[in-house]
């Protein structure tokens, strides 16, 4: 399968006011065309930053993407200027969101807002534009699409305006496309109904999918191989088989026994009622993540050795990548990051109020103490 | 019917464009006539494009009927409160007879019960009388009247000038959130609400004063105004109106600043526009078209009571600057206490204020599809 | 002990409608009927679970039952009395034959007599509301007048859904758990401070949580001072409303298997209401299906999961996809919209959509009837049978 997208160590660091943000701290995955990639993970993972990185439309200030590579069909998109960037969103990339009900604009009709993605990327009239715009809503399966085409947002139900908003991100015919939590905010009859299209549309359509969801059920069915996200960082990525059947990763192996599944027995042999294998405590605090393995403060099998670095990402079977000492010894090296004027103005805030005078002795070149506390 | 759904409504905007032509060179005597047709073209429009919206209009209309009672039933216990009657001056005059003031009562039945009086008062009001004006020896609607129009034309053109000015400065700030431009326009926009009205006014007299006159001082209109031409005319009466104008419309500009600026923040969060960007387009098209577009509709509903804030801003610098309003009519019957002229100058600043609220939440309507459509 | 068969709560024949505008400019409003009809059993110590989409009335139901929404019709009997209950249905009886009797005398229009024998069942239905109300008002809790709500609020509390909002920013914890003990005077001075630090125990919370505010705390965290709360008074039933739905997987776990644990220290019942069927099948003994406004399923989750009967329960749970890659079947996939509940579909209001449907599916409206295994559903054509 060739990669149409490869993200290479992608940081997205948010620069607040005395205190550094580390959203996206190093996530590297490929996406085959026509593959679906679901990347899971709870909030504050950094999983839907992860896809506005992709699209460059993280709010600067106070975010920033401070390192990596985004190839897409291999081209860096991180490299080149806005103007190209724009002809890219909407086009080679398109995005659809976990909110229908807020991501349509309540003012304009859907005819429109279709057809304004097509006149940005295509040589298209008005006219014709609402024509193709219908053409697209008959093909996410809408009814009547000539008249829904004058209709406003409001009038149409949450799975109608998921359709609608398929079908803006379908209508230049993209290469990728980011689908963030698409189907959360519905409910599960219409989320099959949108799960049913979207699969239907990537194999006639042969996109690649870039599927974020916290609900593990979603990724079982829906995709083809899976990034599980922890406090910014992935912490294992496989098939959507190896991580069901065979997951490696604490975390991963946790957030599968937390879900209860249906039909599963309550009661245990002894007669008391079944609990679920929940994870103990809650996500760290991004201002400062634990100095080794992000995970360490919750995980059951944290070794002495999970508190003191921090593991690489390790291929230990043929498309299995994992981060944890349980399964190899590498440590991760951080590649230098220029935190570049934003850092430093946050280093000198930080200075201010904790009242140091002169940068610490560690804290002047690394960005780890800023973070790091 | 069918072609009439056809024909596109928004050709009647020509008669509109019309009748402000005709308002324009006709003067200010055919103002009621204009606004006669005004009125009944939109209802035209209305019963035409949403009946419901007619009858919603209808409705609120009818809302204000107990109001503008209400203001009538406070304005004549008012009269009735304050010892003596309008005549009861003239008793000292040596030559006006006691036969000749008990005429003149009976002529304004002021020697009947006060229930008979307050109906009698009600159904003159209904008609446009509000009683007879002691200092200025004519009706009250005659003075009233004039000065209204004075007044709506000032408030307007502030509230316009405040509008063009708030909005692109609210959207510069908020696209600009925190750095210095912020800044700035906060900064104006806070100068603007600190600054007393009466107190800009007499600083921007004594600036125009001291550099040479060259915008008049005071007034609505030149010495000879009487012989100029229509266009002549027009532009006189806007030299004399700038100075009120921005002063009025600065304090204004500052509050709608800081909304516009507010609600674009808001607006510029929300998920639709991300959505925009997503699709390649263009940060300006995002801002103006799809961000500006959801941000003005707070500002419209606003309107209405911006309206009452205007009109009782106006009412200082009226005074300031000699421009023959309301307010300035209000404040020398007062101090004469001229009753009649300060409760007919009271409902009519009412009336203004409730029919312009009303106009506002038409326009709401207008403008949101979510409203216009349902 | 009480035993686990005693009805704690009886909802009967619940309605509730709220008004809805029928545009901006109208002033005319028509009426949505949240909840149409409810009727379902809460035994003492046991979790029914209430399921169902968006906008299906589950919300409603709890909340009517604390009486924060005033359902129109209907009544929830708390601890009930059955010759109480029973004495009460006859007088209920009785009113809805005089109403239907009104309604033909006023719809005979004004013939000689019609206007005395209105007004002579207008008198016969007032004397029947007021006894009803005097005789049920012990036990039916929307029926209560002011003291016995104060005494109700003691045995029934609620656990709300979002963790942010339902706590006061301007309490400390202490003060937000220790609120309802200190106004009821269960617990007085040294002994509320104790309490209070045996249910943060309970609920997982450090004792150092007490004297914190709940901003300080993250969504899981505050949703246990939530339960706490609700438990403080010792309550027989809390209603939970969707009381995980707004946190994460992890967190949601832990959530459930606290409110598990809970339920044997302090033998509590639940009315467990929830959207996402494998939560409420996983911590319920029954489940109640609703969809727009009334219950169509009702049974152990063991059957709902295993032999669901009614069309709609069937397609929901074909629509659940599998937290598993080798399952890929969705068989069912209900087409179309849940309809508006302003004006829902004649009949059976899930025939538009159910692929079962028959000739009086659109003609009759169902009712709920029970099976030998204490299965009930509302279906005239049930597929399994």
């Amino acid at each position: 399968m060739d990669n149409v997208l490869e993200v290479k160590d992608l940081a997205t660091y948010f620069f607040m006011h005395d205190y550094i943000i580390r959203a996206v701290d190093g996530v590297d995955f490929t996406l085959g065309r026509g593959e679906t990639l679901g990347i899971v993970g709870e909030s504050g993972c950094g999983k839907s930053i992860t896809s506005m990185s992709m699209m460059r439309l993280v709010p600067d200030p106070p975010g920033r993407i401070i390192s990596g590579e985004i190839s897409l069909k291999g081209r860096d998109i991180l490299k080149i200027s806005e103007d190209e960037m724009r002809k890219v969103r909407g086009n080679e990339i398109s995005m659809i969101f976990q909110e229908p009900m807020t991501s349509l604009n309540p003012v304009f009709t859907i005819g429109f807002q279709i057809s304004e993605v097509l006149r940005l990327h295509r040589d298209i009239g008005k006219q014709d534009a609402i024509k193709e715009a219908a053409r697209l809503l008959r093909m996410v399966g809408m009814s009547d699409p000539e008249e829904r085409v004058n209709e406003y947002p409001f009038q149409l139900s949450g799975g109608l305006r998921q359709r609608a908003m398929i079908a803006i991100a379908m209508a230049c015919e993209p290469t990728v496309m980011i689908a963030d939590e698409p189907t959360t905010a519905l409910d599960v009859t219409i989320q099959a109904q949108i799960l049913r299209l979207m699969r239907q549309l990537k194999e006639t359509k042969d996109t690649s999918i870039a599927f974020i969801t916290h609900d593990l059920a979603v990724i079982a069915s829906f995709t083809d191989r899976v990034m599980v996200m922890y406090a910014g960082v992935a912490v294992e990525t496989s098939t959507v088989h190896e991580i069901f059947k065979n997951p490696l990763h604490p975390y991963t192996q946790g957030l599968l026994g937390s879900v209860p599944v249906l039909g599963d027995r309550k009661v245990n042999a002894d007669g008391s009622r079944k609990l679920l294998n929940a994870i103990p405590g809650s996500l760290p605090d991004a201002r400062r993540f634990p100095r080794g393995c992000r995970f360490a403060p919750r995980c059951p099998k944290a070794m002495k050795k999970c508190w003191e670095a921090e593991p690489a990402k390790v291929e230990v079977a043929p498309g299995h990548q994992v981060r944890c000492f349980l399964h190899h010894d590498e440590v991760r090296v951080i590649s230098k990051r220029d935190l570049g004027a934003a850092g430093k103005r946050v280093l000198k805030n930080q200075q201010k109020i904790s009242g140091k005078k002169k940068g610490s002795a560690d804290g002047s070149k690394t960005d780890t103490p800023i973070a790091r506390n | 019917m069918k072609a009439l759904k056809q024909f596109n409504w928004r050709l009647t905007f020509i008669l509109d464009i019309l009748a402000i032509i005709m308002l324009v060179s006709g003067g200010t005597n055919l103002f009621f006539a204009v606004v006669l047709t005004e009125g009944a073209l939109w209802m035209v429009r209305l019963l035409w494009l949403s009946p419901a919206m007619l009858s919603y209009i209808l409705r609120r209309l009818a809302q204000m009927v107990p109001i503008v009672l209400a203001v009538l039933a406070l304005g004549f216990a008012l009269i009735q409160l304050a010892p003596g009657d309008m005549f009861s001056q003239m008793e000292l005059d040596p030559a006006i007879s006691r036969d000749q003031l008990e005429m003149f009562r009976r002529q304004f039945r002021l020697d009947q019960p006060w229930y008979a009086q307050f109906f009698q008062y009600i159904w003159n009001a209904l008609q446009g009388d509000f009683g007879f004006s002691r200092t200025y020896r004519a009706p009250v609607f005659a003075i009233v009247g004039q000065r209204a129009w004075n007044t709506i034309l000032l408030s307007l053109t502030s509230l316009v000038f405040a509008w063009v000015l708030s909005i692109p400065m609210g959207v510069f700030a908020a696209t600009n959130q925190y750095n210095w431009k912020d800044q700035f326009v906060s900064i104006f926009a806070f100068f603007g609400l600190a600054i007393p009205n009466f107190f800009l006014a007499f600083l921007l007299l004594y600036l125009i004063s001291s550099t040479g006159n060259w915008l008049p001082l005071g007034g609505m209109t030149s010495v000879g105004f009487r012989n100029m031409t229509a266009t002549q005319q027009f532009f006189d009466v806007l030299r004399h109106m700038i100075v009120p104008v921005v002063v009025i419309g600065t304090s204004v500009m500052a509050t709608l600043t800081r909304v516009m600026r507010g609600e674009m923040l808001k607006i510029m969060n929300e998920q639709y526009v991300t959505t925009a960007r997503a699709k390649g387009q263009t940060e300006n098209k995002v801002v103006y078209m799809h961000a500006l577009r959801n941000a003005i509709n707070p500002m419209i509903t606003l309107l209405g009571f911006q309206l009452g804030n205007v009109m009782s801003g106006a009412a200082l610098v009226e005074i300031v600057v000699a421009w023959p309003g309301l307010g300035s009519v209000l404040l020398e019957a007062v101090l004469s206490q001229d009753l009649y002229l300060v409760v007919g100058s009271l409902v009519y600043g009412v009336v203004l204020l409730v029919i312009g609220n009303l106009l506002a939440d038409i326009a709401l309507a207008l403008v949101d599809p979510r409203v216009r459509i349902s | 002990m009480s035993s686990k068969n005693e009805t704690l709560i009886d909802i009967r024949g619940l309605k509730k409608t709220f008004p809805v505008k029928a545009s901006v400019f109208s002033s005319k409003s028509i009426p949505l009927k949240a909840v149409d009809g409810v009727n379902v059993q809460i035994r003492k110590g046991e979790t029914l679970g209430l399921v169902g989409e968006s906008g299906c009335g589950k919300t409603t139901v709890g909340r009517c039952v604390l009486r924060l929404y005033e359902p129109d019709r209907g009544r929830v009997w708390l601890d009930p009395d059955p010759a109480v209950v029973a004495e009460v249905e006859q007088f209920d009886l009785e009113y809805e034959q005089l109403q239907s009797q009104l309604d033909d005398v006023i719809a005979g229009g004004r013939i000689r007599g019609a206007g005395q024998k209105s007004r002579e069942l207008k008198n016969r239905i007032r004397k029947n509301r007021n006894t009803a109300r005097r005789k049920a008002m012990q036990q039916d809790i929307l029926s209560m007048g002011p003291d016995q709500m104060h005494k109700m609020r003691r045995n029934v509390q609620m656990v709300f859904q979002d963790p942010w909002a339902s706590l006061n920013p301007q309490m400390v914890v202490s003060d937000i758990i220790g609120e309802g003990p200190y106004t009821y005077g269960t617990h007085k001075g040294a002994r509320l401070n104790k309490w209070v630090m045996e249910l943060l125990d309970k609920v997982g919370l450090p004792r150092n949580a007490a004297n914190r505010y709940p901003h300080e705390f993250s969504g899981g965290q505050r949703q246990r001072i939530g339960i706490a709360r609700a438990l403080a008074l010792t309550p027989k039933l809390i209603v939970c409303d969707e009381p995980v739905s707004a946190l994460d997987v992890s967190v949601q776990a832990q959530i459930i298997n606290l409110l598990i644990s809970l339920q044997d220290d302090f033998e509590l019942a639940y009315l467990f209401i929830a959207h996402d069927l494998s939560v409420v099948q996983y911590i319920s003994d029954r489940v109640a299906v609703m969809y727009l406004g009334k219950i169509v399923e009702l049974g152990t989750g063991e059957q709902l999961y295993n032999n669901p009967r009614h069309p709609y329960t069937i397609s929901l749970l074909g629509s659940i996809p599998v937290a598993d890659p080798e399952i890929k079947t969705q068989e069912r996939i209900l087409e179309g919209d849940v309809p508006s509940p302003v004006n829902p579909p004649k009949g059976c209001t899930f025939h538009p959509r159910c692929p079962n449907r028959i000739d009086s599916c659109s003609q009759i409206i169902p009712v709920l009837e029970k099976s030998q295994d204490g299965h009930v559903i509302a279906c005239h054509n049930p597929p399994n049978g």
